[in-house]
């Protein structure tokens, strides 16, 4: 987990998600059940938003967000991010 | 003084939609760098996209036009929900679950070793009940941890003998 899409798309995965991209280079998001959701683009003009974006949307299909670990909120503080 | 506003659409299709017409309407959405979901629970989508307009319910209301023409004939509009992108990101991004406190996590708050924080556990009054109890102990949140430490009132030495 983290702040940027990979950190999202290793939590995904951990969480029995499926994660995979296409051959324009979207990032294809499928629940456990195999349901696609949503995709992230290769170059997004705002790849915050979209970042926002897709976090929405898989919590919404159930993906759970937890706290950071310990070591990401360390490394926040030390980027003045919290 | 226009102004930025994240808008959410969510539009019942009356059946499943195939990836395929789901990558189209996504194709279509990037004209304005919007992010197109299937929606949770029930056949349709959700079309996200940040506008640049005067009021909320200007923006409401264009995007949910918008997003009404991009998904097609045959949907119905939802639910609708605009804000300001700021508490949107904020809501993005609130943890669903607490962070959480082990007794060892405890005492290292409180300053003390982990028997005492059993022992505060049994015999304080004001001492938060666990949020849960794991088969390798209790855990607390953090917010009634930290309450806690602010205000208790720590007494020093032994406690004196009854009698």
């Amino acid at each position: 987990m983290g702040d940027d899409i990979d950190g999202l798309i290793d939590w995904a995965r951990s969480q029995g998600w499926r994660v995979d991209t296409d051959s324009k280079g979207y990032r294809r998001f499928h629940k456990p059940d195999g349901t696609y959701i949503v995709r992230y683009p290769a170059t997004p003009s705002n790849p915050y938003r979209r970042l926002r974006d897709v976090v929405t949307e898989v919590r919404t299909h159930g993906l759970e967000w937890p706290k950071p670990s310990k070591s990401e909120l360390r490394a926040r503080r030390r980027k003045g991010q919290t | 003084m226009n102004r930025e506003w994240t808008v959410r659409v969510v539009l019942a299709t009356g059946d499943d939609i195939s990836d395929a017409a789901f990558d189209e309407i996504a194709d279509r959405a990037e004209e304005y760098d919007a992010t197109v979901a299937r929606r949770a629970d029930a056949p349709g989508v959700a079309v996200t996209v940040d506008l640049a307009l005067s009021d909320p319910l200007i923006a409401a209301a264009w995007g949910r036009d918008w997003a009404r023409e991009l998904v097609g004939a045959g949907t119905e509009v939802v639910d609708v929900r605009v804000c300001d992108p700021d508490i949107y990101e904020a809501e993005a991004f609130r943890p669903d679950t607490p962070e959480l406190l082990s007794a060892s996590d405890v005492a290292n708050e409180l300053g003390v070793s982990r028997q005492r924080v059993y022992q505060l556990q049994t015999e304080h009054p004001t001492f938060p009940a666990p949020y849960a109890r794991l088969g390798t102990g209790p855990i607390w949140t953090r917010p009634v941890i930290e309450h806690f430490a602010q205000t208790w009132v720590r007494k020093s030495g032994r406690p004196a003998k009854a009698g």
